[in-house]
């Protein structure tokens, strides 16, 4: 059965997210700094008036620090108990139709990387070179806690 | 060295030197005349001398002998003085002949004046004593009678006398002593005598009576002669005692003066003396020297004359034997010359023809410069019309600038397309997001959504296509961009390039014109020079005709030549004559010089040479002979010199 992923890159990585997890993509929003923030939580902007915060992905997948000048932002859909929160990557290229038979189970032996991921998308048409990651659902949840801390 | 030019050099010499000794002969005449003029003075002033001394003499003899007369008052020693008083007039009038002096002359003068008063006051002296003694004898006279009539004439006094008498006597002897030694006579003796005579006159009336008449004579006798005495002493107190001192002192003055001037003029004339003595030793020294130098000139000069001389002679000798063989190759030349006049004569017409050709090429010449100029007329045109051309050229790069300008306008404008194809990736950009959200709220609604999930996966797909295309665009502006800039850079390039091109291609034109102008020029000379040309040929042409003439006339000159010969020949004979006499005169007769070898040199190379002038020259040197000889005569004439001695 076919699935719809976002597809986007992140520096080098091409990483999908089944596109049910996300609220809204941004073209680009200045991000404002918080000086007291947690390591992982970059900064927050205004969305309609709803203050969302914005998670430093790369730093959590272990990347190297993004240089984009002006980065897309994904918003995800919150959980039951958890806010909205976004993060920036680079660019964000398509909305893809994934069957289940391109999915190829994750590794551990990938670390962090690893352990946000659920799967590598392979051959997928007009990406057949690339190497997707399938970012997990999981992070959703994770961040949850995280970012309620912080609010 | 010429003669004549000896001869007047000598002449020089000899004014000179005797211009010369004269001024040596004036200086020392000058010298011993001014030295023999003060001798003269001195001279004179010794002989003032002597003379005032003499008269000093004479004035002292003089007065020593009125010193006598008034001591001896005898007729012996008056006359003494007469014949003293008679020389010092002599020796007045000698001084006053030989003392020119106007001062001494005037002291001498009152000199005279005085000796005249001197002898006045002696006159008068003389006449005094004279009268004095009378005045005495009558008084002696009178004596006697007194004392006879005192004694009645047998001089013993009667007894009643005696007492009488003896006073008489006492008083007479009294008298007589007074009237002797100059003293003065007291009356009061004579009075006192009176009275006692009165006394006794009672008794011898008669006798006394004589007696006292007697007496009043004898008193005035004593009177008379005291009288005398002091006239006597006036004349030789007033007189003559200051009348000789004064003549003394005038001539002491006299000469004193005189001494003084002597005193003055003795050094001087020593010092002329020597002065004229050095003038004379100096002048005849100086004269000896130049005439010495003068002697060695004239002798010198001389000598290379009578050298000169001796080589002409020799030369003359030479020179006459050859005339002789000259006179008949002259004859012989002469033909040659007629001959060669002919042949003269064709060269000529040749020249002649020549000369037309040449005239011909000139007009050609002529032409060619003509047509010369034309051309670079033409050639400045031409280069006038690619002088406008080139600022055709110019405006053309002018213009290629400006449509480079509207190219950079354009591409400000291409610019403005890539900033609309950003705003359209921007819109591509904003598009793909919405189709992303599009296809999110589709998943959301589920089963309902899944055709608004077409519609928005065709969204994304159109927006990326437009973004591809977009990129596309963006890719070939800025190419275009490049190239266009590429375009304008190569361009600016070329106009510049084009520009500096023109601007020197133009230069190169204006040379051009310039050397045109400078050819034109140049053209307009060589016209001048060829008009020049032709006018000089026609000149020469003229010049040839006569030419022709002349040669002709040659042909009859060269005959003529021949009987000219002839008389060369004698002249020769003539002048071999000379030259045997010039020889005899100096004595060196058949003497040769080396010489001879140059003059037959000479005149064997002037033998191939064009015969009229050589006949010419040979008459030249023909009249130089004649002219050598006469001046040799002239020489002979005046050999009685003491020059010739030398």
């Amino acid at each position: 059965m076919n699935k719809k992923y976002i597809l986007f890159r992140v520096n080098d990585k091409f990483i999908a997210l089944k596109i049910i997890l996300v609220r809204e993509v941004l073209l680009h929003r200045e991000i404002d700094d918080l000086p007291i923030s947690t390591k992982n939580v970059k900064g927050v902007f205004n969305l309609r008036g709803q203050i969302i915060p914005v998670i430093d992905l790369p730093k959590i997948l272990g990347l190297k620090k993004s240089e984009v000048e002006r980065p897309n932002i994904i918003v995800l859909e919150s959980a039951e108990d958890t806010n909205d929160f976004g993060f920036e990557v680079d660019e964000v290229i398509e909305v893809v139709n994934v069957g289940d038979e391109l999915i190829s189970s994750s590794n551990e032996s990938l670390g962090a990387f690893g352990k946000y991921t659920s799967g590598i998308i392979t051959e997928l048409t007009g990406h057949d070179e690339k190497i997707i990651y399938i970012l997990d659902e999981s992070i959703v949840k994770r961040k949850h806690s995280k970012v309620e801390k912080v609010a | 060295m010429n003669l004549k030019k000896a001869v007047f050099r000598s002449q020089i010499i000899y004014y000179f030197l005797f211009f010369i000794m004269a001024s040596i002969s004036g200086i020392s005449y000058f010298a011993i005349t001014n030295s023999s003029n003060k001798f003269n003075q001195y001279r004179e002033m010794a002989i003032d001398s002597n003379v005032a001394k003499n008269l000093l003499n004479e004035l002292m003899f003089l007065r020593m002998s009125v010193k006598n007369y008034i001591q001896y008052g005898d007729e012996k020693t008056a006359t003494t003085f007469y014949k003293r008083i008679e020389v010092v007039e002599s020796e007045v009038i000698k001084a006053e002949k030989a003392i020119q002096n106007p001062d001494r002359r005037r002291l001498l003068a009152e000199s005279k004046e005085l000796f005249n008063k001197y002898k006045e006051h002696f006159q008068q002296l003389e006449k005094t004593q004279k009268e004095k003694a009378s005045f005495i004898q009558n008084f002696k006279k009178l004596d006697n009678k007194i004392q006879s009539s005192l004694t009645n004439g047998k001089f013993v006094p009667k007894p009643e006398l005696e007492n009488l008498y003896s006073q008489y006597l006492l008083m007479s002897k009294k008298l007589s002593e007074i009237l002797s030694s100059n003293q003065k006579f007291n009356p009061e003796i004579a009075l006192s005598f009176k009275k006692r005579l009165y006394a006794v006159k009672t008794k011898n009336q008669s006798d006394l009576k004589l007696a006292e008449d007697n007496i009043e004579k004898l008193l005035g006798a004593v009177f008379a002669t005291e009288n005398k005495d002091k006239k006597i002493n006036f004349h030789i107190t007033e007189g003559l005692d200051k009348i000789g001192p004064k003549i003394a002192k005038n001539l002491e003055e006299i000469s004193q003066s005189i001494q003084a001037v002597q005193d003055k003029l003795g050094p001087e004339l020593v010092k002329t003396n020597n002065m004229s003595s050095d003038f004379v030793l100096f002048g005849s020294v100086i004269g000896f020297l130049i005439s010495f130098i003068a002697v060695y000139l004239i002798i010198s000069k001389m000598k290379s004359i009578s050298e000169s001389i001796f080589q002409l002679s020799n030369e003359l000798g030479d020179n006459t034997d050859d005339v002789h063989s000259i006179s008949e190759r002259t004859a012989i030349s002469s033909n040659k010359v007629a001959e060669a006049s002919h042949e003269q004569a064709a060269s000529l017409e040749e020249t002649s023809s020549s000369l037309e050709e040449m005239d011909g090429m000139t007009r050609r010449n002529l032409e060619s410069v003509k047509s010369a100029n034309d051309l670079t007329d033409q050639m400045k045109k031409i280069s006038d019309n690619a002088n406008q051309h080139m600022k055709d050229l110019v405006l053309s790069m002018q213009e290629i600038t400006k449509s480079n300008h509207k190219i950079e306008e354009l591409s400000s404008v291409i610019s403005d397309i890539e900033r609309k194809t950003r705003l359209i990736d921007e819109i591509v950009s904003q598009t793909k997001i919405l189709s992303f959200n599009a296809s999110v709220e589709a998943e959301k609604a589920g089963e309902h959504g899944k055709g608004f999930a077409v519609v928005a996966e065709e969204v994304g797909s159109l927006a990326k296509t437009s973004g591809i295309a977009a990129k596309e665009i963006q890719d070939i502006i800025s190419e275009t961009l490049k190239n266009v800039e590429k375009i304008i850079n190569f361009n600016k390039d070329k106009v510049d390039q084009g520009n500096s091109s023109t601007n020197h291609a133009k230069e190169i034109l204006e040379e051009i014109t310039r050397f045109c102008g400078e050819i034109i020029v140049k053209n307009g000379e060589v016209l001048n020079a060829t008009d020049e040309q032709a006018q000089g040929i026609k000149q020469i042409n003229i010049a040839i005709s006569e030419l022709d003439q002349t040669t002709q006339e040659n042909s009859s000159v060269a005959q003529e030549t021949t009987a000219v010969a002839q008389e060369l020949e004698d002249q020769a004979k003539d002048l071999k004559r000379i030259v045997t006499s010039l020889n005899d005169l100096l004595g060196v007769g058949s003497e040769k010089s080396t010489d001879k070898k140059k003059i037959t040199d000479k005149v064997q190379k002037s033998e191939g040479k064009v015969i009229p002038i050589k006949a010419k020259e040979k008459f030249d040197i023909t009249k130089n002979e004649q002219e050598e000889s006469d001046k040799v005569n002239e020489y002979k004439k005046v050999s009685n010199d003491p020059w010739d001695q030398l």
